[in-house]
């Protein structure tokens, strides 16, 4: 058997699988750390992807572990996101030199 | 086992009030958290970190772990007195809990509780413990460019920690075979429900998460969907254009090179890129000119011919910047 995936969720699916009650779910999605699709659904419509819960639950163990509020919490997973993605540009930038100048 | 000093591990003295001991704890959890930090140690650390303050915010589990201090700190290994009585967890070691505290703590206090349990399920709760739904994992599947183009199947191993009925780890090997779709990314996350960690008592499996590693290649680079390929010419190429093999993901393409090129132009060959959903991005073929290794004479008579014919300053820049 193989599996198959990309698999998208619903509020009920998220809320049992990140195991929170639905109104935290709501909460999160308002504070903005996550934008479930489509936009301006009603949270019965709404479809999150893995990334989608993955990131909610980096939300919920920051938010517990660090003491923060949710606004905090959005802030600090966008600086993080953003600290990857330079990380990753930087990467690919040092590799570009590296292919043109011999050390 | 090994006896932890918690007091240690925040860094604060025996004397410490709640108030010092949070603020300890604050600045280690940001500096150590693994949602947060690259260090390596990181997990381990942040582990030690919350349960050292787990034990040291609570009155109660403060006391006994001092009086269990001042019995067993001194020996190289800590086993608990005879009939210590097992503090206000009382329900098993071990699984279940988003937080695992070590042996150590186990020992002690029992686990299967953690901070703040109410009613309701929140970020701040750790479940009930008769029925909880097992940890999601993580695996890191590595992924080759070329696989990215279409749908692959690949078999993945991983540890599925499991505990044996007296609570103590017994991990368990498991294989899956999964399709990965065409056009992943690197570092997405494919989630597969219910192939984490089992549950404990009626609780359902975790999830297990597939984290996507493109594996670095060693003629592209990834940007986005697109692709950069670095392309070496010779300098007469460059001047006079040429014809060039460049190889693709999907094989080896023909690129014209036009008269007059230079060093860090890119051209684009449309279509050869990664895949993202129906769509290909492009390919870049970034020039580079390369001298030779060696120049024989004849080479070096035109060499001399060319410096006196052609009339060129590369560094001309330079005469209006001084």
């Amino acid at each position: 058997m193989s599996l198959d995936m990309h698999m998208t969720v619903t509020l009920h699916e998220a809320s049992h699988a990140l195991e929170l009650d639905r109104h935290y779910v709501i909460e999160i999605v308002e504070a903005g750390i996550v934008e479930p699709q489509p936009r301006n659904a009603t949270p019965e419509d709404w479809v999150f992807d893995a990334d989608m819960l993955n990131r909610m639950q980096r939300a919920c163990r920051l938010y517990r572990d660090l003491e923060l509020d949710w606004p905090a919490t959005a802030l600090v997973l966008d600086l993080l996101a953003e600290k990857e993605q330079l990380q990753r540009e930087n990467h690919r930038l040092h590799r570009l030199l590296r292919r043109f100048i011999e050390d | 086992m090994e006896f932890k000093d918690y007091y240690k591990i925040l860094g604060v003295d025996e004397e410490a009030d709640l108030k010092a001991i949070k603020t300890a704890y604050r600045r280690l959890a940001r500096k150590y958290h693994p949602d947060v930090s690259d260090d390596k140690d990181a997990e381990s650390r942040f582990k030690e970190v919350s349960e050292a303050y787990e034990v040291l915010s609570d009155e109660k589990k403060r006391a006994e772990y001092d009086q269990l201090r001042r019995y067993g700190s001194g020996g190289e290994s800590f086993e608990p007195p005879p009939g210590w009585q097992r503090g206000t967890g009382g329900a098993g070691a071990g699984p279940g809990m988003d937080k695992d505290f070590s042996e150590f703590f186990s020992s002690i206090f029992g686990g299967g509780f953690g901070r703040g349990a109410r009613g309701e399920r929140g970020p701040h709760s750790s479940e009930d413990f008769h029925s909880t739904r097992g940890r999601d994992l993580e695996v890191e599947m590595p992924i080759f460019l070329e696989e990215t183009l279409e749908k692959q199947q690949k078999t993945i191993e991983y540890q599925l920690p499991r505990y044996d009925e007296t609570g103590r780890a017994a991990p368990q090997r498991k294989t899956l075979k999964v399709n990965i779709p065409a056009g992943v990314r690197d570092g997405e996350r494919i989630r597969l429900k219910g192939q984490g960690a089992p549950g404990f008592g009626n609780g359902p499996a975790g999830d297990l998460y597939l984290r996507i590693r493109l594996v670095p290649h060693p003629l592209f680079d990834v940007l986005g969907r697109d692709l950069n390929i670095t392309v070496p010419i010779a300098p007469w190429e460059a001047a006079l254009g040429a014809r060039v093999t460049v190889p693709t993901l999907d094989g080896k393409v023909q690129m014209t090179i036009q008269p007059g090129s230079q060093s860090g132009q890119r051209l684009r060959l449309k279509g050869k890129g990664l895949r993202r959903r129906e769509q290909r991005g492009d390919l870049y073929a970034v020039l580079k000119v390369v001298m030779p290794d060696t120049i024989n004479e004849q080479a070096r008579a035109h060499w001399e011919a060319l410096a006196e014919k052609q009339a060129f300053n590369p560094r001309r820049e330079w005469e209006n910047a001084s």
